[in-house]
């Protein structure tokens, strides 16, 4: 499988932090979990074998969400993957973004480092997973600490639908 | 962009009223915080100030806004290191919003100079201080390592 098209011009790898009680490999083992449907991860259930060039495949409800393919594998410490937000809209066209989870050990604790880059200049799919991302792993740390997962009345998808219908606009108005 | 700026979001099993308490009331902050605890008559331009445990000022300004349990902002100077302190205040605003059953918490702190110091030193603090907080309001235990102030600083 080719590596992802990098684009020259980008906005910024969108980052997030975050500490959780538990050791690395009980993190490695949710993140890499394709058995059920994650409610802390919006009820998506994840299709991999987590080997290098192998596809993975997020599906909520049913539908294909996202695809993607593994690019790194250190167990229980590193996992690169590409991000393909599927179509058809502005997401889909702007190609995969790419994934890395960092975890290591801090102290008592381990640090859960997400970056998400190769996103091209004035993404849409950036805002959409700003705004993911947070809850998503907000509700790892709930879970895997031993809480119940929260239930959210959304994921950030009606700020994800309102930045895609804002862009189009924007298309629509510069073409006029 | 002249600035420079953190922005970070956090959900938390909570309550607006749970979670505005335990960002500005010492006997949350002095748990998960490092051990500091925060003076202020908490009203629109009244002085604010963390103290560090050894009785020494960490960070100190002002109430610019005090909207409980939705919005707080604070300007927020660096006290004990001369570098940090040298860049002036910066202004941290709280943002709380219910989100199902938990609390979104939205911090953002910035400060109108370019590659700031300051913000690059909080840029590491707040994501270990805010997990500290989820964890102490969601399982009733902070993390260990923000328990408390840290030896030799």
């Amino acid at each position: 499988m080719p590596a992802p098209k990098l684009h020259a011009d980008h906005d910024p790898d969108y980052v997030y932090v975050i500490y959780i009680a538990a050791p690395p490999q009980k993190i490695w083992d949710a993140l890499t979990e394709g058995k059920t449907a994650r409610a802390w991860w919006a009820g998506t259930l994840q299709d991999s074998t987590f080997k290098v060039g192998e596809p993975i495949v997020f599906r909520r409800n049913g539908k294909v969400d996202l695809h993607g393919e593994i690019l790194e594998r250190e167990e229980p410490n590193r996992l690169v993957y590409t991000f393909h937000i599927e179509g058809p809209g502005p997401a889909h066209d702007e190609g995969p973004s790419i994934v890395t989870y960092e975890i290591k050990p801090a102290g008592s604790v381990t640090l859960l480092k997400v970056t998400h880059s190769n996103f091209p200049k004035g993404s849409i799919s950036r805002q959409g997973v700003e705004h993911g991302w947070p809850a998503i792993f907000s509700g790892l740390k709930t879970v895997l600490e031993g809480g119940a997962m929260p239930k959210f009345d959304n994921w950030g998808e009606e700020e994800f639908k309102s930045a895609q219908e804002q862009q189009l606009r924007e298309h629509a108005a510069r073409k006029a | 962009m002249t600035g420079s700026k953190f922005v970070y979001v956090t959900y938390i099993r909570t309550t607006p009223e749970k979670l505005f308490a335990a960002l500005t009331q010492p006997e949350f902050t002095k748990q998960f915080w490092a051990g500091t605890y925060q003076v202020s008559d908490w009203k629109v331009g009244a002085d604010w100030k963390i103290m560090i445990p050894d009785g020494r000022v960490g960070d100190s300004g002002k109430i610019l806004e005090y909207n409980p349990p939705k919005r707080l902002k604070l300007s927020w100077r660096n006290e004990f290191m001369p570098e940090l302190k040298a860049e002036g205040h910066t202004t941290c605003t709280y943002e709380l919003e219910p989100a199902g059953t938990a609390v979104k918490l939205t911090l953002t702190h910035e400060i109108n100079v370019p590659n700031s110091k300051t913000i690059a030193a909080i840029s590491n603090g707040w994501p270990h201080l805010l997990a500290s907080l989820k964890s102490l309001l969601e399982t009733g235990e902070p993390l260990i390592e923000s328990a408390k102030w840290p030896d030799g600083h």
